[in-house]
């Protein structure tokens, strides 16, 4: 399908779903290591929030998408020697497949099905229009799927799914299956006033007896009867799977834990919190007897996402003919940067003049500093034992926050205080500029990197034709990061906050919350030298909070962080670890850093304190 | 009478905005439906309840009667009026104070009558006189498809495509595009006469065109008081998108665009459906007066129009 007429924006210039596979794998970036996995023949489920990728990857695992890969798909399709069956879903046609489980058979259901059998014909195209040379990799033999074949296949198949095709080919079948959707359509209206549906469907439509697998089971069987290409390994591909009708989700997920056709593969995408998922492997958690893995696309840690964020800003570059040494000779340096300059800390160093100005400015961190002898380990820094070293780099990124957004104040009875700067609108996100900080702050997610690296792309062309050889200035840099970060606490802003409080709130006034805790930790009257960035959920969380928090992180506005033997998916949320998305690191003044955590009941229950420039919106954004 | 319009059935709201008895009391019509709110006991609620009172009008509730009732009511008119002349019968709608879903029930009603009775449609409004938008606080949104127009696909592997009508409520949009998270989006701007409505829409939305939500190419204005242009503009979009996408239409702001919406959403048939955003907030309810300013729309309903 041409889609031409579709403009990129900040949502669509990274939405997989509408792109073709072949259109997928001419941008595509694999992720480091995780494309490498998912083209094995084990089952997997994907898990990460939105724009984490995951339609994408599933889209590349899809026959035309490896053969259209330059370069890489020719190695990758040897190994996966199995062909994908794309199935999509998004919110906006979940009401066609509400299924209800009270009901055996159901109109959802059955539309939902006969979806999935639309995917599987047009994985029999994919087939069909592949080359003899990837047809010898896939099947060993480079024998075509002609027309005998495929009249043969559309006879024996239409029969099995009780289907009348007018035309004996694979497009004949797809018509056939929509014109059953068409009827399942009239069926709904037909039996809204039918008490027995089930019984009601059985007798209008029979064929809502049919469950997906055993149809593709026998689509398989009828594939390899018919060409003689037997072995073959088919995969399903089910993206935003916590879309499909629950028994669905559970059959799915039920098949991935025991025995299964080894014939067919699941692999499913799905946001990080699901209840189908929790409720079906909740008591199986970590059985090595587990026929799946889990793989998770997200980063808790700033350094694992970081080499495939240079791979894919490197990508946008070059599309754009932009040849660049490294990042940070198009960005620039980043104020948080700098810790492995070997003279960062000796007597002229930037980090030793950050620290001597903070102590002049922050009574609290002078304090710390005259109980630490700062001063002097400073000064004999070449000398200082490892152990020492590393203390002292422990406090550098929150030294430099308190250093950028505090100043200080005498009151009236001519005491020194500190007080949090007035720093608004892009000069705050200057802050968050520059290599390596600004690509830290898209956590390693496709989308948050395309949508913010693409315009400094074009900046970049539009420079180097002009012969400017600097870097991005960092006042462009800064009011793109604004842009997104502020994009982002709109949406946040759009999804509810369930509470038993009396007016409705939205996610936004609990990440504000948090924020606004860590923001006091960072930079508040006290220095801490390691603040808590970072919060625990109780086990006694209410249901209430519990959705609030599955929403928060099924948006990315907050970060699953796993105990080091812990599984990467959530089988709930009590007494786990989360951090805030980095990208919102500019609007409460915080340093990118993963530290210890604070009980969520004490950020819930902590009084509100007035802070500064915590506002919806910076300065700047808003226009009349 | 202000003004030269007159149709054989007019339907009404009875609400407690000013402007909501306008419409009646300014156009001529043989018989009369009014539709009832119900517990709005302010502003001009009770002077518009004693007008259609007296003014002998059937009235049935808007909210709690069956979709059958006001289909039955309707019917019965059209009986009567049918007797009387060979002619479509012209059927004023005033949507000047009906809610959506109101709205959205009525037509969705005609529509099946269409195929009984021959019909031409009158929409009828009067825009409001300017007033600041409500105070809004807290606010999250949620999705719902408008009963009846949920639409029904047979391309599910289709991109999705979602059309927007702008209002007041703050960042719905952006709910929109979140929740949706659709392959194109294109948004509706509502001019006003007064230049500070446009001002108000913008600043409630101000993420979709400061943060580049949407391309400059994805917002098209329309005045509120041209629904012909309007219709042109939605039907014709809306048509190219459901070739190549799903559609979903999202109708925020005036009335007219949901009117619209919603006879678009009916007449091009499955992939295309009409969602309704919901914004939870704590708003102050306001009247609104309606200008000296009278705009109508006519559609005629011809049987078995809607593509399958």
């Amino acid at each position: 399908m041409s889609t031409d007429f579709y403009n990129p924006s900040m949502f669509e210039t990274n939405n997989a779903r509408h792109k073709s596979p072949e259109e997928v794998a001419v941008s595509f970036v694999p992720p480091v290591d995780i494309f490498e996995v998912l083209s094995t023949k084990n089952n997997h489920i994907l898990v990460g929030p939105r724009g984490s990728g995951k339609t994408t990857l599933l889209k590349m695992l899809t026959l035309k998408a490896l053969c259209n890969w330059p370069q890489q798909g020719v190695d990758i399709l040897p190994k996966t020697s199995f062909i994908g069956i794309f199935i999509t879903a998004d919110n906006g046609w979940q009401v066609q497949i509400n299924d209800d489980p009270e009901e055996e058979y159901s109109i959802g259901y059955s539309a939902f099905t006969t979806h999935v059998l639309i995917a599987f014909v047009q994985a029999l195209i994919d087939v069909r229009d592949t080359s003899s040379k990837n047809k010898e990799v896939l099947f060993g033999a480079p024998e075509e799927l002609n027309a005998d074949h495929e009249a043969q296949l559309v006879k024996i198949i239409s029969e099995a799914w009780e289907l009348s095709p007018s035309i004996l080919s694979f497009d004949g079948i797809k018509l056939a299956l929509r014109r059953r959707l068409i009827q399942l359509k009239d069926l709904k209206s037909l039996s809204k006033n039918e008490k027995k549906i089930s019984e009601f469907l059985l007798k209008e439509a029979p064929y809502v007896t049919k469950h997906f697998k055993e149809c593709i089971s026998f689509g398989i069987e009828a594939f390899e009867a018919v060409t003689g290409h037997h072995g073959c390994t088919w995969a399903f591909l089910f993206d935003e799977f916590e879309i499909a009708p629950r028994r669905i989700q559970q059959d799915v997920l039920e098949n991935m834990r025991g025995e299964s056709d080894g014939r067919i593969l699941f692999k499913v995408a799905l946001a990080p919190y699901n209840e189908t998922f929790i409720d079906t492997f909740s008591s199986h958690q970590s059985d090595p007897t587990h026929d799946y893995s889990v793989v998770p696309l997200w980063h808790f840690d700033k350094k694992t996402g970081a080499e495939f964020s240079e791979d894919l800003i490197m990508k946008l570059f070059q599309d754009e003919d932009i040849k660049v040494d490294t990042l940070r000779s198009a960005l620039g340096s980043s104020v948080f940067d700098g810790d492995k300059d070997t003279d960062a800390y000796g007597p002229d160093g930037h980090i030793t003049a950050i620290l001597h100005n903070l102590y002049d400015i922050d009574p609290s961190f002078k304090s710390y500093a005259d109980n630490n002898g700062l001063k002097d380990k400073l000064e004999n820094w070449s000398d200082l034992p490892t152990a020492q070293k590393a203390a002292i780099r422990k406090i550098r990124s929150v030294s430099i926050t308190r250093n950028l957004f505090l100043k200080s104040k005498t009151d009236t009875s001519g005491k020194v205080t500190t007080q949090k700067r007035s720093r608004k609108g892009e000069t705050r996100h200057i802050s968050y500029s520059g290599y390596s900080t600004i690509i830290e702050l898209c956590e390693g997610n496709p989308r948050a990197l395309i949508n913010l690296f693409s315009p400094i792309a074009r900046e970049l062309k539009r420079m180097r034709q002009s012969n400017e050889k600097k870097h991005v200035p960092k006042e462009f840099q800064a009011e793109k990061i604004r842009y997104a970060a502020n994009a982002f606490r709109s949406l946040l802003k759009t999804r509810e906050y369930k509470s038993e409080a009396d007016s409705p709130r939205s996610l936004l006034n609990l990440i504000d919350k948090i924020g606004e805790y860590f923001n006091d930790q960072c930079i508040g009257e006290a220095f801490h030298p390691e603040p808590k960035l970072s919060f625990s959920v109780p086990s006694n969380l209410s249901s209430n909070l519990t959705q609030t928090l599955a929403r928060a992180l099924n948006s990315g506005a907050i970060i699953y962080v796993p105990d080091a033997t812990a599984d990467p998916i959530l089988n709930s949320l009590a007494g786990k670890r989360f951090r805030l998305n980095y990208l919102l690191a500019a609007s409460y003044q915080l340093p990118i850093l993963l530290n210890a955590e604070a009980p969520l009941s004490s950020i819930l229950h902590r009084e509100s304190r007035k802070t500064t420039n915590l506002s919806l919106f910076d300065e700047g954004a808003k226009k009349q | 009478m202000s003004s030269d319009i007159s149709v054989d059935l007019l339907i009404y709201t009875v609400g407690y905005e000013t402007r909501a008895s306008y419409v009646v009391k300014n156009i001529l019509s043989k018989e009369h439906l009014a539709l009832r709110h119900e517990q709005t006991d302010m502003f001009s609620y009770e002077n518009n309840c004693s007008y259609s009172e007296s003014e002998g009008h059937p009235m049935i509730r808007a909210h709690t009667d069956s979709e059958e009732k006001i289909y039955r009511k309707i019917s019965e008119s059209l009986k009567v009026l049918e007797r009387k002349s060979d002619r479509a019968n012209v059927i004023g709608l005033d949507i000047s104070s009906m809610q959506k879903e109101i709205i959205s029930c009525v037509i969705s009603q005609l529509f099946k009558l269409s195929e009984k009775f021959e019909i031409l449609l009158k929409i009828i409004y009067t825009t409001g006189q300017y007033k600041s938008p409500p105070e809004h606080s807290g606010v999250y949104t949620d999705f719902h498809p408008i009963k009846g127009l949920e639409g029904w696909t047979i391309y599910p592997e289709n991109p999705l495509s979602v059309v927007l009508g702008l209002g007041y409520e703050p960042d719905q949009a952006v709910g929109v595009l979140e929740y949706f998270d659709p392959s194109g989006s294109w948004a509706f701007v509502p001019l006003g006469a007064d230049d500070r409505f446009l001002a108000d829409v913008k600043e409630a939305n101000v993420s979709l065109w400061d943060f580049h939500l949407l391309k400059k190419e994805s917002f098209l204005n329309y005045p509120v008081d041209q629904p012909g242009l309007l219709y042109s503009e939605i039907r014709g979009l809306v048509d190219v998108l459901r070739r190549k996408s799903r559609v979903i239409i999202i109708p925020a702001g005036p009335k007219i665009f949901s009117a619209i919406a919603i006879l678009v959403a009916l007449e091009l048939g499955d992939e295309v459906s009409l969602w309704r955003a919901s914004s939870h907030d704590h708003i102050e309810i306001t009247d609104t007066l309606p200008t000296d300013k009278l705009v109508q729309f006519d559609y005629k309903f011809t049987v078995h129009q809607r593509e399958i």
